[in-house]
């Protein structure tokens, strides 16, 4: 399984290591760009969880990250200290994420990436509209940091820790039964039935559990931006963070930190084009895929299987 | 394709692959430390729309500004320093509208010009109120100037300024009693719905229909009848400018026959060029309009029609006040002194007899609200023509 | 009341009219080469601004609708099947759903740095006439009946010509078409030329009413997927029946449900038909994708 390999942990943790190190030499808008990072990465693997490895086509995860985002904006303003909106957030997410699972049992493919679309689009609207709630379009502004990680460095930090854990703990669960049974569903579902895989059972989880990354996700991104309206977590996102996946690699377990660091990153090394940085973004992804269409770490697989006369590891074996 | 729980690895390559791209995403995002500007110049952040949904309206602001800036230059600049702007786009977004105001301070501007979009500049105001840089918004809405911040200064009007002014030409000049209301729920839509609804109850008009609609909807056959039903004695409508030409279209085919008054979108030069004919008769409160009966305003059109081949909107008029409001306020300090700017401002009057890039006269309320004439404007022959000059607030 | 519902009836119907025209094009590359062109909004915008672009130049009005399909058949027909979806098809939905995401974004900034965020007015017809109480638009009248001939007409062609067979055999199952000695790449490009083509007549028809802008696509875009799904991902004429309903249900629901929730009823008719009947309003039953 070359997804979930201890090298593809070792380079994730290195990644971390030196994102710890970095705010040394960082201004603060390098400092706020890696903690983005993190969220980013937290939840693209998130989606990484339902799409490369369970083979789930979802358009949601945006709306899984907004409602994250909000539960920590609404709970911490009424003095909820943070670990308790994380964990809310969290299983709010989950809740969420496993009822937005049952169409998946029914259909798959684009059927299952409109209903999906659909919901984000329906997240969006009661967002925008339960302003009683929500704050409605004005949004929710001056959301505090958790009081221990309130300066730049110190909530990166704590982003890093998040996605430290998040890291192993995606690890351990793809080296678990769950995460083979994830696999099979992917691969051929009715042959993982016959070979016992409680088939309704591993698609609502590989749904939730992604989902309630995205709620992590959801939770630190709130703190970090300081400020939440519904605009940020509709479609657009969800589509950010497909392109994060699929440019990394979908289904291997590094390519959310390649993919979350691409889309954070290119966009700012393109800048100097000007009008048309975003244009020549998209045309660099399009090309990445027309080379790569397993994303970089396909690439980088392929290139050593060539090199090395090796049988081609798949991404998805 | 079978899930067999190897260990085999992603190479070690992979690995230093990804160490490799640490690397790099540390030496570019020091980068930006470095860009810092050579020290006589006189450094505008320009934290704009650029691209998403905001696009058209931060495009014409950025051009204005540029603008600007290129005219003071040509005479010398500010005080003898020459102005510098940088670009950056927010995207219509506001986590990347956050990471664009960080770079921006990073590289310690003397000021900021922009958001225009408030979700976009609610993200910002902490961090330039912290950094202690004014920062000059195209921003309508009302909790912009409410959120404490000492550094936060609009160029148009707040929703609270101009809905009461709609409101008092609805009731007071058009005897309506009746009101239908057709807004766009977003941002700028939500806030001057509510804003007129707040100062029309004040009045005691009634509010007959109340309807939102998405921005990029293509058909407004409900909307209209929505408001024909209502039987309403004149129709406010607040949508973008697209919609606008929708909207008019629609409310034509119905023979709707009712006064059709709006806040600056619905008479602007891009509505007309969109809803052509259609876009005769409506008319409206306009807080900047190209049309003002003011010859420095009426110069700017000119240059600004000149350089770009496009009318200045109410967007780009804001944009090119905002470097004015800089150059008169670091004028008056006597030296480019970005501390001390803000407090500087707070309280000034500009006036274009002694300044005549600030096109009217502007004074700059303690909260970072402004005051200005405004006009009444209506559309016949397919021109807007300002029919009355509304007064300061300040007399 | 009766004239009010009429009048909506008209109304949605025209706008329905436009979503169908470009679910067609949709629905057709599905069909024959199992393509979601997730650009498929931004491929209207393309021809629209390059039919502007062109009578602005100087053009007449007729040479600059030419020159803007000839644009499209080459950009969105060839180009886009011969650069992008032939080399991705073989890696399955998403990466070649992913590029085409990204080619909608790169179009939509691209015209964005050519013609700039505004948005531009396009020709119409001009005019209409008294129907009861109503006042109909001939541009809508024009629209409608336009995209119904063209549905029609492309319904005629695939099952009267000798090539709208092959395309058919070719849909249904591409290894026995070869067998059969049927020229089943001619066939597949065929099809994306006749989208480029279906695109641009959305575009000459739609731009009067949604007018010309960099970032249009996206809701037409969204728009005609749920016509598609809704008519059915494997029938032509499904389309045209999901694009008709959801104008006219989006007018409706608009005037008597919740108002801020009118966007939801698209995407409630989208939840509702993919998971009762994910075969649409007209499809056939496929074998469910397990």
């Amino acid at each position: 399984m070359a997804h979930s390999s201890g090298r593809s942990l070792a380079a994730s943790l290195l990644l971390i290591a030196l994102a710890s190190v970095l705010p040394m030499v960082l201004q603060p808008y390098g400092i706020y760009l890696l903690s983005l990072w993190a969220v980013y990465t937290i939840a693209a693997i998130g989606l990484n969880l339902t799409l490369g490895f369970a083979g789930q086509m979802s358009l949601a995860h945006a709306a899984f990250v907004g409602i994250g985002a909000y539960c920590t904006a609404l709970l911490g303003a009424h003095g909820v200290p943070f670990p308790a909106t994380l964990l809310a957030a969290t299983l709010l997410a989950y809740g969420v994420g496993w009822c937005v699972g049952y169409p998946a049992l029914r259909v798959q493919g684009h059927y299952l990436a409109f209903v999906t679309l659909a919901f984000t689009t329906l997240v969006f609207l009661v967002l925008r509209n339960e302003a009683w709630l929500t704050g409605g379009i004005a949004g929710i502004s001056n959301i505090a940091r958790p009081r221990l990680f309130a300066t730049p460095t110190a909530y990166l930090r704590l982003c890093l820790a998040a996605l430290l854990a998040v890291s192993l703990a995606v690890w351990w669960l793809l080296r678990s039964p769950w995460g083979r049974a994830f696999i099979a569903l992917r691969e051929n579902p009715i042959r993982a039935m016959s070979l016992g895989v409680d088939v309704r059972r591993y698609t609502l989880l590989a749904f939730a559990i992604g989902a309630a990354l995205g709620g992590i996700a959801g939770a630190f991104y709130a703190p970090l931006v300081q400020y939440i309206e519904p605009s940020p977590f509709a479609l657009g996102f969800s589509i950010n963070l497909l392109m994060m996946v699929v440019i990394g690699g979908a289904g291997y377990f590094l390519g959310p930190f390649l993919g979350a660091l691409i889309a954070v990153l290119l966009p700012e090394w393109l800048r100097f084009l000007h009008d048309v940085y975003l244009a020549f973004y998209a045309l660099a992804v399009i090309l990445l895929l027309l080379v790569c269409p397993t994303g970089l770490l396909g690439l980088s697989e392929r290139l050593l299987a060539q090199r090395g006369g090796r049988p081609a590891e798949r991404a998805d074996a | 394709m079978t899930a067999k729980a190897s260990g085999q690895g992603v190479h070690r390559s992979a690995v230093l692959r990804c160490v490799g791209l640490g690397v790099a995403l540390a030496v570019s995002l020091a980068l930006p430390g470095t860009g810092r500007a050579a020290s006589d110049s006189i450094q505008l952040a320009d934290v704009v729309e650029l691209s998403g949904s905001g696009a058209s309206v931060g495009t014409l602001w950025r051009d204005a500004v540029r603008m600007a800036a290129d005219e003071l230059n040509a005479k010398g600049g500010i005080l003898g320093h020459p102005i510098a702007i940088t670009d950056y786009d927010t995207q219509t977004n506001p986590s990347t509208s956050r990471a664009m105001i960080q770079k921006a301070l990073d590289a310690h501007p003397y000021a900021v010009l922009g958001p225009i979009y408030s979700g976009s500049v609610k993200v910002d105001e902490p961090l330039t109120q912290a950094a202690g840089v004014a920062e000059f918004t195209g921003a309508a809405a009302k909790d912009i100037t409410h959120m404490g911040s000492a550094y936060i200064f609009r160029t148009a009007f707040s929703t609270e300024s101009s809905e009461p002014r709609v409101a008092r030409y609805l009731v007071g000049d058009l005897h309506a009693k009746k009101i239908a209301v057709l807004w766009v729920n977003d941002d700028a839509g939500r806030s001057t719905r509510d804003a007129l609804v707040d100062a029309l109850g004040k009045l005691g008009a009634t509010v007959v229909a109340d309807v939102p609609s998405e921005a990029g909807q293509v058909s407004f056959a409900a909307d209209v009848l929505k408001a024909r039903r209502a039987q309403p004695d004149a129709i406010f409508v607040y949508l973008h400018e697209e919609e606008n030409a929708r909207f008019l279209k629609e409310a034509r085919r119905e023979g709707i026959k009712v006064p059709l008054v709006g806040d600056t979108t619905l008479m602007d030069a891009q509505t007309i060029k969109l809803a052509g004919a259609d876009a005769n008769g409506v008319v409206g409160h306009a807080m900047l309009t190209p049309n003002a009966p003011i010859p420095e305003v009426q110069d700017f059109v000119k240059r600004f029609e000149a350089r770009y081949h496009v009318v200045p909107d109410h967007n780009a008029i804001q944009g090119y006040m905002a470097v004015w409001m800089v150059k008169a306020a670091t004028e008056k300090m006597g030296k480019p002194d970005a501390q001390h700017l803000a407090a500087t401002l707070h309280g000034m009057t500009i006036d274009p007899a002694t300044e005549p890039g600030i096109l009217m006269k502007t004074t700059v309320l303690p909260n970072g609200d402004m005051d200005r004439q405004s006009f009444m404007v209506e559309v016949q022959d397919g021109r807007a023509r300002v029919i009355k000059v509304l007064p300061m607030l300040g007399g | 009341m009766l004239w009010d519902n009429i009048d909506l009836l008209i109304a949605g119907l025209a706008t329905g009219a436009t979503y169908a025209l470009v679910a067609t094009g949709f629905t057709l590359l599905w069909q024959t080469s199992a393509t979601v062109n997730f650009a498929q909004g931004d491929f209207v915008t393309l021809p629209a601004f390059a039919i502007i672009g062109l009578h602005a130049a100087g053009l007449p009005l007729p040479l600059a609708l030419l020159g803007g399909l000839v644009i499209a058949l080459i950009v969105l027909g060839a180009m886009f099947k011969l650069l992008l979806v032939d080399p991705m098809l073989s890696h399955g939905l998403l990466p070649l759903g992913i590029a085409a995401i990204a080619l909608g974004v790169a179009l939509q900034e691209g015209t964005k740095a050519v013609f700039g965020a505004e948005a531009f007015p396009f020709p119409s017809v001009a005019g209409g006439f008294d129907l009861g109480p109503l006042f109909v638009n001939w541009q809508d009248v024009l629209v409608l009946g336009a995209a119904l001939i063209a549905v029609a007409a492309l319904q005629m062609f695939l099952a009267r010509t000798r090539t709208g067979r092959c395309m058919q055999a070719t849909a249904q199952n591409p290894t026995v078409a070869l067998i059969l000695g049927i020229p089943v790449k001619r066939m597949v490009m065929l099809t994306f030329l006749l989208n480029a083509s279906l695109v641009t007549l959305a575009a000459v028809l739609i731009s009067p009413a949604i007018l010309v802008k960099f970032d249009n696509g996206g809701s037409i875009g969204l728009s005609a997927f749920c016509a598609a799904i809704i008519g059915g991902f494997n029938q032509v004429r499904g389309a045209i029946a999901g694009g008709l309903l959801l104008g006219v249900l989006e007018n409706f629901a608009a005037t008597y449900g919740p108002d801020q929730y009118r966007a939801a009823v698209p995407m409630l008719l989208l939840i509702g038909f993919v998971l009762f009947r994910p075969q649409g309003l007209l499809g056939r039953a496929t074998e469910r994708a397990v």
